[in-house]
């Protein structure tokens, strides 16, 4: 197992991966910015390297730097985390070529699952059903809108290049088409370097699916059950939970089964996630395949008992995948809430400051309660990162449960300084839809903007 | 350090160059490439639908045909020598290619040098240059131990130009020869035999292992019009020399097929039996990527104003995987820039000419123009190329280069001793050597290069190529030195003088400019292949992946031990 | 000119001292000894960053007399902020003036320089109109003009950095079109 590990990545994400790391009695070493210097957070690693100022584009994404930085302090393998670098084919070519093992996928894979036409050919050839869209991007406005006739409106307009819920446009109507497309284009060029699009029919209402797989060097690939992420606010989920209350015992065999068919079939190694879009009618498509650990992975480890960074690690390091590993069985519900410093109120405007109070209650019951956050009272909350304050994660023996956990934990939270999301996880939670397991990606249960 | 410590190169394009630029380039840059486009597909109409179809009416495939056939489904043709006696006429006729097709064909995933008579020009028969140009690309085979498939349909020489093609030391003898050479080294040799093969078509299969004979093909020393009696006895050359003669009772072919088609089959079955590529073995685990940065941009990065800079740096990004590079001795002999690269995952040596203006070695703050070889710089290449050698790394040479520095600094420095040793170098390096005159390849600049009478396996042009003795300004110059002055300015007062002489210089300068006109050097063969700038990436992964296809025949050192890592120890700062 | 990495280390004052820190992160050679006297522009070292050598200048504003020893290794790793040399300021130039200093810099015109000596057309072609209008908004990479030297002409672009802004606006071009030019000569005038 590797004696060092180099984290390329801040705040709560370096936080989670450094506490598998010791625990394994592997030393870690951080990067950190001019801005995150002194930050409380860093006291979880052993050893910091200086990469720049503040903004990610001067610091975390500076990819010679922390490759330099994690080779001169002598460590043997590099954890990208999730977001920045993570899902990027020459950094983790770049990271491998000077001695140090990625914990991630391959290159190549990331190469493949990183354009939306690859990743749904390969798809559809380990036997996913895609949307009905377009077969491969478009660069012709004509051609586009001849497409989007035959799929029928409304159609989504995608960056071929995008992720995350970045680059895309919806389309009601033809009258609309041009211009959508056109922006489309454009915003993709700006954002990611290529203005290549592609279309896929919209479908309403959708579901969002996701399976955890894991695959090891040597050709064998499982999945670990799936996780529901409906509760979306443009595209960045709010609320997440395992298992999927939409889906009946067989489906859920089957979108797992199909996962690990999709990872296997690439020669996928490490974690990853596959992503579906449950349609109101049953229908399940692959949209995407994110190759990297995900935020909301704690919800899979609560129910499974695992540590999917150590798994991570262990992939790394050439292991074999433990045979057991297909056979565990999840047990009980959880639910995460993403707290951000956003302010609900005020259009989830972003929110820093300095936090005078972050007490989040974890003793309430009637379930138990993890939580994952790198803040505590005191710290100001930097400008230049993602809002993430903390994930809260409830887990009980059965999902009513689990969402009465999680709301007394929350309404239990006294947080101060900053404006948090917290309102509209408790709306959530307290909807009907909610907690009858009944809502989309169309809308927020319980919270009208 | 035995990591080969890659960092990423190259700039997106807007910061490249600008956008204006960027355009205007390109479509300069098209201009030459459609009159390319246009121009390889006449050659590649050989000589016309005309004899296309006297070809089909026989019942068989003409050569292009057969090649597409031979390959493997969705793969690329590497044509070499397709302007092969381009502008050269023999009375009113033109022979296309020199009458022969000669490709790097995949055929189940093995690269293979395909060479296949062209059968609607002059059925096929041997031109002057045309005996050249198969031993040229037999000499590739043998270079790199790629298999041979000769796809014969060919009736002879081209009688009217037997002077030229028949007695000489590279004329069409010298075709059996390599055949005999090929096989004395363990070259796979596959024939196919398609037509009438007479004289020299006859000899041409023989010494391959495996010879393959249609129905209506046949070999024969002499055809059924010099054999005396055949007309009486109604014997057809077919009677003399064919299937029921040569597979049956002489043996000099192995098996018969009833058709073009059949044989093409059989040929590849053939090739499946050979040993399968090194390639991805040599790559150790890491995959054959792009470039990061978007290989076809190169397009838009060359001015075609020949005075006029690109940056090598970007033409390097567009060219090698993920657009990683390592550079060996970056602060030294800045005019040239030596380094590796994986070219479809696999360790390429570059050597390039940079363009613009370097620091002067000799003086504190000067600027020297680049482009041109000074004593660090050839010491560089000259390491590097040893290196290289040494270590098995085939090189890539990247030519845009106007000569040596001159003078009396240079002379005392020794250039002539420095470019010597490089020259040396080269000369007795066995590694493969594959070089690129991207626009000026100009005197001992060419030369030091590793231009073609250095043996490199394939040398490649593009249209932008320049290649002479010395750029037409520089002849000018030398020829009417005693009417300018020191700065090489005309030294007269008398209006009608000087415009004559500007007329004189300038016709000199048109017509070296006329020489330099890579279809003249591609059509005596001493440039392989004219390429669009596009095609360069596509070439150079197909030409690495040969240069480690066949193992055990050539050094392969793991990386580890490279040479090249103790010039990077020696000049690393402490 | 080919642009050979040479990179300003940051610099701040911090109890009468001026503390050079390094802006990159890598290896750390070529130490001055104690007692240099630095300058603005004067070499300090080198970073070795994946094998590649950037080579380290003091910034604007800042000088003095090296205090403390070098590091004892010769290549010694260092991250991005980490103090590389301490200056001890001359006594003629106190720690408020070389603040000072650093801080009328700022009010200097913002120019981009010729890298080396030659003739600097403002247009691509005699006749075409020039590369940049006033008041234009300079993107990366985004052509000022041609630098003619010994007959080969290079595209200088417009590179931010040190203290040219990202995103600068074109005010002027600070020599006529054609007009020779030295080395470090000033080329064109932007403003933020």
């Amino acid at each position: 197992m590797f004696k060092k590990l180099f984290i390329a990545n801040r705040g709560e994400v370096a936080v989670r991966v450094a506490r598998t790391a010791r625990a394994m009695g592997i030393r870690v070493v951080g990067a950190v910015s001019s801005a995150d210097r002194g930050a409380s957070w860093t006291a979880a690693l052993d050893e910091l390297v200086g990469v720049g100022s503040g903004p990610p584009r001067e610091s975390y994404l500076q990819q010679e730097r922390l490759v330099q930085a994690a080779v001169q302090t002598g460590c043997t393998a590099l954890h990208p985390g999730w977001g920045f670098l993570a899902e990027n084919a020459r950094f983790a070519a770049l990271v491998e070529a000077h001695g140090v093992a990625f914990v991630g996928p391959a290159p190549r894979a990331m190469d493949l699952m990183g354009l939306k036409t690859p990743a749904k050919r390969a798809a559809r050839a380990a036997g996913l059903a895609t949307i009905p869209g377009s077969d491969g991007p478009l660069r012709d406005e004509a051609e586009a809108l001849r497409v989007a006739r035959d799929i029928g409106f409304p159609v989504m307009v995608k960056a071929d290049a995008g992720g995350g819920g970045r680059g895309m446009r919806l389309v009601h109507r033809e009258a609309d088409f041009a211009a959508a497309w056109h922006a489309a284009s454009s915003e993709a060029l700006a954002a990611f370097g290529d203005g290549a699009c592609y279309l896929e029919k919209y479908v309403e209402r959708g579901r969002h699916i996701e399976v955890q797989v894991l695959g090891d060097r040597h050709g064998r690939a499982v999945h670990l059950w799936e996780r529901e992420c409906s509760v979306q606010r443009k595209h960045q989920k709010l609320v997440e939970e395992s298992c999927a209350p939409c889906l009946s015992d067989a489906e859920r065999e089957r979108v797992g089964a199909l996962a690990a068919n999709l990872a296997r079939s690439i020669g996928y190694a490490g974690a990853g996630t596959v992503e579906f879009l449950r349609a109101a009618d049953g229908a399940i498509y692959f949209m995407e395949m994110n190759t990297r650990l995900q935020v909301e992975h704690p919800v899979t480890e609560e129910r499974l008992g695992l540590d999917l960074v150590r798994l991570q690690l262990e992939v790394a390091a050439n292991r074999p995948l433990p045979a057991s590993l297909s056979a565990v069985k999840p047990t009980g519900h959880a639910i995460e809430a993403r707290v951000n410093a956003e302010d609900p109120a005020r259009g989830f405007a972003p929110s820093p400051g300095v936090l005078a109070r972050f007490d989040i209650p974890l003793g309430l019951g009637p379930g138990r309660v993890r939580l994952d956050t790198h803040v505590a009272a005191g710290d100001e909350v930097p400008p230049y990162y993602d809002s993430l304050l903390a994930k809260v994660v409830a887990v009980g023996a059965t999902r009513a449960e689990a969402i009465e956990t999680l709301a007394r934990c929350l309404s239990g939270a006294r947080i101060e300084g900053l404006a948090t999301t917290i309102p509209v996880h408790l709306a959530v939670l307290g909807s009907a839809e909610f907690r009858a397991g009944d809502y989309d990606t169309g809308s927020i249960p319980g919270w009208k903007e | 350090m035995a990591h080969v410590k890659v960092v990423p190169i190259g700039s997106p394009r807007e910061m490249a160059l600008d956008a204006t630029a960027r355009l205007k380039n390109r479509a300069a840059l098209l201009e030459k490439e459609a009159r390319l486009a246009e121009r390889r597909a006449k050659v590649q109409a050989g000589w016309g639908p005309t004899y296309v179809d006297r070809v089909h009416q026989k019942g068989k495939l003409t050569a292009r045909e057969r090649i597409e056939l031979l390959r493997d489904e969705g793969s690329d043709l590497f044509e070499v020598g397709t302007f092969a006696n381009w502008g050269r006429a023999f009375g009113k006729l033109e022979s296309p290619a020199a009458g022969v097709v000669t490709v790097f064909a995949r055929i189940h995933a093995r690269w293979c040098v395909v060479i296949a008579n062209d059968n609607t020009v002059a059925s096929g028969s041997w031109w002057p240059r045309t005996p050249e140009k198969i031993e040229r690309a037999q000499e590739m085979a043998r270079r790199l131990r790629l298999p041979v498939v000769y796809l014969v349909d060919c009736s002879g020489l081209y009688l009217p130009e037997q002077s030229q093609s028949f007695p000489g030391a590279t004329g069409a003898g010298h075709i059996f020869k390599m055949n005999a050479l090929l096989s004395f080294e363990g070259v796979p040799q596959i024939a196919g035999v398609f037509g009438d093969c007479i004289a020299g078509g006859g000899y041409m299969p023989i010494i391959s292992d495996r010879v393959y004979m249609t129905e209506g093909a046949y070999m024969v020393i002499a055809g059924a019009a010099l054999i005396k009696g055949a007309k009486s006895q109604e014997l057809s050359s077919l009677d003399i020399g064919g299937p029921e003669v040569h597979v049956h009772a002489s043996g000099c072919a192995d098996a018969r097929a009833p058709d073009d088609e059949t044989a093409l089959a059989l040929i590849r079955a053939d090739v499946a039996r050979l040993p399968s590529s090194g390639a991805d073995y040599h790559r150790g685990g890491v995959d054959a990527a792009p470039p990061f940065h978007e290989a076809q941009d190169i397009d838009g990065l060359f001015p075609s104003d020949h005075r006029h800079t690109w940056s090598v740096e970007e033409v390097l990004a567009r060219l090698v995987d993920r657009s990683l590079f390592k550079e060996f001795l970056p602060a030294r002999g800045r005019e040239i820039v030596c380094g590796v690269a994986r070219v479809g995952g696999l360790w390429t040596g570059f050597i390039a000419n940079r363009q613009g203006v370097v620091e002067d070695a000799e003086a504190r703050d000067g600027a020297k123009p680049a482009g041109i070889l000074y004593r660090e710089g050839i010491a560089k290449t000259a390491a590097f190329s040893r290196a290289c050698e040494a270590d098995g790394i085939p090189i890539v040479w990247l030519q845009d280069i106007a000569g040596f520095d001159i003078g009396l600094e240079a002379e005392r420095l020794g250039l002539l001793g420095y470019g010597s040793s490089l020259i040396y170098a080269n000369s007795t390096n066995k590694v493969p050597m594959y070089s690129v005159l991207l626009r000026k390849a100009s005197g001992a600049g060419y030369y030091a290069m590793a231009g073609l009478p250095y043996d490199p396996i394939v040398q490649l042009a593009t249209p932008l190529t320049r290649l002479s003795v010395m750029e037409g300004r520089t002849l000018a110059i030398a020829t009417y030195r005693t009417k300018l002055d020191a700065n090489f300015e005309i030294a007269t007062d008398d209006p009608e003088e000087r415009a004559k002489l500007e007329q004189a210089m300038q016709d000199t300068e048109a017509r070296i400019e006329g020489d330099m006109d890579p279809y003249k050097a591609a059509s005596q063969l001493d440039i392989d292949e004219i390429v669009r700038l596009s095609e360069l990436r596509p070439w150079l992964v197909a030409l690495v992946e040969m240069a480690y296809q066949s193992i055990g025949h050539r050094t392969v050192k793991n990386p580890r031990i490279w040479s090249l890592h103790d010039l990077d120890a020696l000049v690393e700062p402490r | 000119m080919d642009a050979k990495l040479r990179i300003e280390c940051l610099a701040e004052v911090v109890d009468g001292r001026v503390r050079l820190s390094s802006p990159e992160v890598g290896l750390y050679a070529q130490a001055p000894a104690p007692g240099a006297v630095l300058v603005p522009g004067a070499r300090l070292g080198v970073v070795l960053r994946l094998g590649v050598v950037h080579e380290l200048v003091v910034p604007p504003g800042a000088s003095g007399v090296v205090v403390g020893e070098p590091p004892a290794r010769l290549r010694h790793p260092v991250g991005h902020g980490d103090l590389l040399v301490e200056l001890e300021p001359v006594s003629t130039v106190g720690p408020a003036q070389a603040a000072s200093k650093a801080a009328s810099g700022a009010n200097d015109l913002l120019v981009v320089k010729a890298s080396s000596s030659g003739r600097f057309w403002h247009r691509p072609a005699p006749g075409e109109p020039a590369f940049l209008e006033e008041g234009q908004r300079l993107a990366e990479g985004q052509a000022l003009g041609l630098l003619e030297v010994m007959k080969t002409f290079s595209h200088v672009g417009y590179k931010s950095g040190g203290t040219l802004p990202p995103g600068a606006r074109f005010v002027r071009y600070a020599c006529a079109d054609g007009a020779e030019v030295k080395a470090g000569a000033a080329l064109v005038v932007v403003e933020p």
